[in-house]
């Protein structure tokens, strides 16, 4: 029991390697990652995840009731210029499209509610193999 | 390989671990947040990719490398980012190297005196594979 409490709260990197590059190969591009640069990129979503969470609740208004809350997500993605990569305009929840050959023809962004649509600018291709 | 959109998804149990461990302990995520958070990660993953690449193609290199992720991060203007990258690639580094030299040992063991492993090696391997699966766990949990 020891053993596995520690284990987990000591591992450099708590994201999946193996999910990562995945999602690193889904770049039609790419052809190889060495183990370095796949133990960065988990590495950096790590950090980018908790400066996200973090830079949201700092500015947002959730923080009176002491939440983070969807509204002041898409508010940093539309207003601070670091994260505007993630501003599909109005929201950052983020859908793949694909086509019969099952590539990812474009990303969307969707609203909660799911009915308002925008594309993403991230018009990159990505091969679902 | 992906083979289903949801291949591209990051397990839903990690994201939140690692969104409170950034946030004063009590506040609440909403379960919006937290999709949005995760789905944001697997935007950055492929944005971070495609940027790395480009240093690799203008090296004229295929593999994408160490100083490509870091020099992204630049591009992406995370540089806050580039320092705490370093540091951890270099204990990273430091442990592949140990566990390269433990199975070599091991390996050198298997050959003189095959009955007679070590404990330390067996406790190592037992830990792995908990870590393994504590990870499923959580993959499990939440779908």
């Amino acid at each position: 029991m020891a053993a596995r409490l520690s284990g987990g709260e000591n591992r450099l990197v708590s994201l999946p390697l193996s999910r990562i590059r995945v999602i690193m190969k889904s770049s039609p591009e790419v052809s190889s990652i060495n183990q370095d640069a796949l133990f960065l990129t988990a590495k950096a979503t790590e950090l980018f995840v908790q400066y996200l969470a973090a830079y949201s609740y700092k500015h947002g208004k959730g923080k009176e009731k002491n939440a983070l809350t969807y509204s002041d997500l898409s508010h940093t993605a539309e207003e601070c210029e670091t994260f505007q990569f993630l501003a599909g305009i109005y929201s950052m929840m983020v859908k793949p499209v694909c086509n019969t050959q099952n590539e990812i023809l474009l990303l969307l962004n969707y609203s909660p509610t799911g009915h308002q649509y925008s594309v993403y600018h991230w018009t990159g291709t990505c091969k679902l193999h | 390989m992906a083979e289903r959109p949801e291949d591209l998804n990051l397990p839903n149990a990690v994201i939140t671990r690692i969104i409170k461990e950034a946030l004063p302990d009590g506040v609440n995520i909403s379960k919006e947040a937290r999709s949005a958070i995760s789905r944001a990660a697997s935007v950055f993953v492929l944005y971070a990719t495609s940027c790395a690449n480009n240093f690799a193609m203008k090296g004229k290199r295929k593999t994408l490398n160490a100083g490509d992720v870091l020099s992204a991060m630049e591009e992406m203007e995370f540089q806050r980012f580039v320092a705490p990258l370093k540091e951890s690639l270099e204990v990273y580094r430091r442990e592949q190297k140990g566990k390269k030299e433990a199975r070599k040992d091991k390996d050198k063991k298997a050959d003189s005196e095959e009955q007679d492993k070590s404990r330390e090696e067996e406790n190592d391997d037992d830990d792995e594979r908990m870590d393994e699966e504590e990870q499923n766990d959580e993959e499990e949990v939440d779908n």
